[in-house]
């Protein structure tokens, strides 16, 4: 049975068609959702838990200190230079590549959508740097843009930069800069691929009549693409933002020792010799998880406010 | 007849144990007690088969080719599978042990034998967590100098038979010769005045680092005018004002540094990228021996040198030890007595491995070979850099120290 | 103006698409690369040798992490894909707590998850095993496959089963001729992702495997964290190429006309 001319026509007006059909009851279905609810109960909420627990003082590692059970890790945790430098950093980083890789993956994914020619050409481009590890991103943009960079090498050459100090510091740096060019290069093509899947899809047909309608491009953009799109936007940018703010790799190549994101500070505290920095390790994790929360909580609730409009 | 033939077997059980008392008598000639011979082959019989997970940084090339290679087929042929873990930090290791005492797990753990020294032995001699009383009983034990200090106590703690010495590693400056002139690394106020008439090309990695600490560590003894008074035990008294001087010291000196101290490379990996892409020229290293190393791949320039001030460097020897819930204690004993044979030491300052030999190579078969050796261009003898060596502190004023610098220095 | 504006901007995208690209093959093919010289002053292929080389770490860095990447793939993409037929055609009780808890992951840093669990990972000794470290690498990938897989069949048109049932096919008939097929490309983007998030998880095998695991990025960091950028090249040019061939294979699945990431679009 081939699908590829039976489902693809029909798929577009399938959409809607399982809310015609409506969700289906029915008890096997506890089957199919059983070892997933294993493996993610157990792995993820147990280690969760657990690490909280650990930063209330529970299963303390150091002999009689069984007592200590309270919010002492998180006071700790606070009153660490590190973690607040390291949590003002983390902010910075992920809320701006955030933002601008979803400008930027905007742009150009409608950019190719608008594009006739070489557009799967445009289109396999973009999705070459999904599968590249975040280490080797991160280890093409040291090399490429450190002061003995490629780059530096090139303006130095011409007589734009004089040695490798006079290239500016945009890696290893205090701002940053070498963290969020890093996170842009992998999060703009990843969300390109989902922007550029939502508008493949049924909003095309939209599109096409609005445009007989005689709408602009510039009108059909605005209420008929961004509408239907919104929601793939959306839950990219969760995505992206909860990555960039937990990941560990891209900071420590690319950041600074000090400060340096929360993970990594967590990181240090979790391996540092004093075994007194574990519970506050752990207490950092549980900050960082509930900071992200909530943020996409609120990031949610107010989008969803604007999409009612 | 019977006691004809009981006193025959009498005889031939007094010249049975001739051997075990010429054995013991010999060793016990340079002031140790090795393992017996019987208590040894039943070492190596039990050693036969196992496998070894030797846990060790592993950001030094020329260390993992040594051990893998030349190490690791050397073990088998007693049997026994040498497997090399690699880390980015000898802590690493030391928790993971910490983790599996504090899990209860006393046997079977994961780690056989830990490279070291330093804090990190001092954390695990205050947990428990080493296995002892075997470091010094090793047949190849004979050649080292256990009466020294420097080999019977680590960073100032005793050793007391938990580790068993590997190299001896004495820090020097490796620079450039083609910016930085031979005047100016004769003494460290010569080097520490080109450093700041020449801006931007020296610099250190920010401490906790093993090599950012001794850098650290060597200025504080040069700014409080040397170290005798920090050889004793930890007292704050005196630490804090001879810490106020190194960052008032080590401030004044940051604008000289690469990107004027803003920042410091994260690890000794880090700074060596940095001079072999030429942003810096000189730096100090505990590994400096091994630099020519990185000459002949082409990595680092041929004007490469190594130097030693003449107020001294800061040097130490790095053991290996077994920790308590090890498996393969045998086979790890084994492993270790390779590494301080004679053959295996000279061996490891020829392929520029980690410094220079940690038993004394004269009183060893090898003792011409050993002092006839060539010297790269780009390194020194370890004579050079063992001159005048400045001392380790005990981990309290490390400690102490490396803090110091974060708060005042780092964090500033 | 106009016009050039559109192919300027996407040309200025695909150049930066493969610039950073062209410092790491330089380097991989260098014997020193001092600065200010615009290329190396000669060339080597030691990075290669020693990163081709059959008993040397790359190597078995490449085969510990195609064991791993692979069983997590298939495993994430087997429980995944059932979960996310669930969210998308049943309702049943607790079942937002059921979504919930797949999105979580997506959410809460796994260096927190995991730094929680590893004292229970050495109590039952799961820890340092490769089996501890597949089963750590399921809490990022299983969400991922369970969100397209429920894109997937969301737009999975159920008549097709039912004309199959109907017609007499046993239920796993149906699934092997008429679902599966019409899935496939679903699974094979969860797959890609899958396999793609296990084969770079660095953090994660660290904490779980303890550096006794050697994955490739274990081999990567440890690489970069030593002076030689001749090796660190090398090394990570071997370390995109499996994941490259597996895009190879599936990429047209990925932006398609039935494309299954539109799944990651109902967070």
């Amino acid at each position: 049975m081939t699908n590829k001319n039976i489902t693809a026509p029909t798929s577009m007006f399938k959409v809607k068609s399982r809310a015609s059909k409506g969700k289906l009851k029915e008890r096997n279905v506890i089957w199919l959702v059983l070892p997933t609810a294993l493996v993610l109960t157990t792995l993820f909420a147990g280690g969760f838990i657990f690490g909280i627990l650990q930063s209330l003082g529970f299963f303390s590692v150091i002999a009689g200190d069984e007592e200590k059970i309270g919010f002492e890790a998180y006071l700790n945790a606070f009153q660490n230079e590190t973690v607040r430098a390291g949590i003002i950093l983390t902010f910075r980083v992920a809320i701006l590549s955030t933002f601008f890789s979803t400008i930027i993956a905007l742009a150009i994914s409608l950019m190719i959508s608008r594009t006739k020619r070489f557009q799967s050409a445009l289109i396999a481009i973009t999705q070459f740097n999904i599968p590249i590890p975040h280490v080797v991103a991160a280890t093409g943009i040291l090399l490429t843009f450190s002061q003995s960079g490629i780059i530096s090498r090139l303006t130095n050459h011409f007589g734009i930069t004089d040695g490798s100090s006079g290239f500016p510091i945009v890696t290893n740096d205090p701002f940053g800069y070498g963290i969020i060019m890093s996170y842009l290069w992998k999060e703009v093509p990843f969300l390109c691929i989902l922007i550029l899947s939502a508008l493949r899809g049924p909003v095309t047909n939209l599109d096409e009549t609005a445009k007989t309608l005689g709408a602009s491009y510039r009108f059909r953009l605005r209420k008929v693409i961004l509408p239907y799109i919104f929601p793939s936007i959306l839950s990219g940018t969760i995505i992206v933002f909860a990555f960039s703010f937990g990941s560990y790799e891209v900071p420590y190549i690319l950041g600074q020792p000090y400060p340096s994101t929360v993970s990594v500070v967590a990181y240090q505290l979790y391996t540092n010799r004093d075994l007194a920095n574990r519970p506050t390790a752990m207490a950092l994790a549980t900050i960082t998880s509930v900071v992200i929360g909530l943020l996409v909580y609120a990031y949610m609730k107010l989008t969803q406010q604007e999409g009612r409009k | 007849m019977k006691f004809k033939l009981l006193r025959k077997l009498l005889v031939v059980m007094l010249v049975a144990t001739i051997p075990g008392i010429i054995a013991t008598a010999s060793s016990s000639a340079i002031g140790t007690t090795t393992y017996t011979s019987p208590e040894w082959k039943k070492i190596l019989k039990e050693a036969k088969g196992q496998t070894v997970n030797w846990y060790m940084w592993g950001g030094g090339a020329n260390i993992n080719t040594y051990v893998n290679e030349y190490i690791g087929a050397e073990a088998k042929k007693y049997g026994v599978t040498l497997n090399q873990v690699k880390l980015n930090g000898t802590a690493e290791a030391v928790n993971k042990v910490l983790g599996e005492k504090q899990a209860g797990k006393n046997t079977g753990g994961a780690v056989d034998m830990i490279w070291i020294n330093g804090e990190n032995f001092a954390t695990g001699v205050q947990a428990k967590i080493w296995y002892c009383d075997w470091a010094t009983k090793l047949p190849n034990a004979k050649y080292v100098d256990w009466t020294s200090s420097s080999v019977n106590s680590d960073f100032g703690l005793p050793v007391n038979g938990c580790e068993a010495p590997w190299a001896t590693a004495s820090s020097g400056l490796v620079y450039d010769s083609k910016v930085v002139p031979k005047s100016a690394v004769a003494t460290l106020d010569g080097f520490v005045a080109w450093v700041k008439a020449n801006p931007g090309k020296f610099t250190y990695p920010a401490p906790p680092d093993f090599n950012g600490s001794m850098t650290v560590r060597r200025l504080f003894y040069y700014a409080n005018g040397g170290y005798s008074n920090f050889l004793g035990t930890y007292d704050a008294a005196t630490f804090t004002p001879a810490m106020a001087k190194t960052a008032t010291f080590l401030n004044s000196l940051e604008p000289s540094l690469w990107r004027k101290g803003a920042t410091y490379p994260a690890n000794i990996g880090d700074l060596e990228k940095l001079y072999a892409s030429g942003e810096v020229s000189a730096y100090f290293n505990y590994g400096a021996l091994s630099s020519f190393a990185n000459v002949q791949t082409g990595l680092f320039p041929t004007s490469t040198r190594v130097a030693a001030f003449k107020e001294g460097m800061i040097g130490n020897i790095s053991y290996v030890t077994i920790p308590y819930n090890s498996p393969n204690k045998a086979g790890a004993q084994v492993i270790a007595n390779i590494m301080q044979s004679p053959a295996a030491q000279m061996k490891m300052q020829v392929d520029g491995v980690i410094g220079s030999p940690a038993i004394v190579m004269n009183k060893t078969p090898l003792s011409s070979q050993y002092r006839s050796l060539p010297i790269h261009p780009s390194s020194t003898s370890p004579a050079t850099l063992a001159k005048n060596a400045n001392p380790e502190l005990t981990s309290a004023w490390l400690k102490a120290i490396d803090a110091g610098w974060i708060k005042d220095v780092q964090q500033k | 103006m106009k016009v050039i504006f559109r192919p300027l901007f996407l040309g200025l995208f695909v150049f930066s698409v493969f610039f950073p690209f062209l410092s790491i093959i330089i380097w991989s093919i260098a014997a020193g690369w001092r600065f200010p010289d615009l290329l190396p002053e000669r060339y080597s292929m030691r990075g290669y040798s020693i990163a081709f080389d059959p008993n040397g770490d790359i190597v078995r860095g490449v085969i510990t992490s195609t064991i791993i990447a692979l069983i997590v793939g298939v495993i994430a993409t087997v429980i995944g894909s059932a979960a996310g037929r669930a969210i998308a055609m049943y309702n049943f009780k607790m079942k937002k707590a059921f979504q919930f808890l797949v999105l979580a992951p997506l959410i809460v840093p796994g260096l927190a998850v995991t730094m929680g669990i590893q004292i229970l990972f050495i109590k039952y000794g799961l820890s340092d095993t490769v089996r501890g470290v597949i089963l750590a690498h399921l809490i990022p990938t299983v969400p991922y496959v369970v969100m397209i897989m429920s894109g997937t069949f969301a737009n999975f048109d159920r008549s097709y089963e039912e004309q199959g049932q109907v017609l007499g096919a046993s239920r796993l008939t149906v699934m092997r001729k008429v679902t599966l097929p019409m899935v496939l490309p679903g699974l094979a983007v969860s797959f890609l992702f899958a396999f793609v998030i296990s084969w770079s998880e660095y953090i994660l095998t660290l904490l779980v495997g303890g550096a006794a695991v050697k994955t490739l990025p274990m081999v990567l960091f440890a690489f970069l964290r030593g002076s030689d950028l001749t090796l660190v090249g090398a090394a990570s040019i071997v370390f995109m190429i499996p994941p490259l061939i597996l895009l190879r294979f599936t990429s047209k699945h990925l932006v398609g006309r039935t494309s299954s990431v539109t799944g990651l679009g109902s967070v």
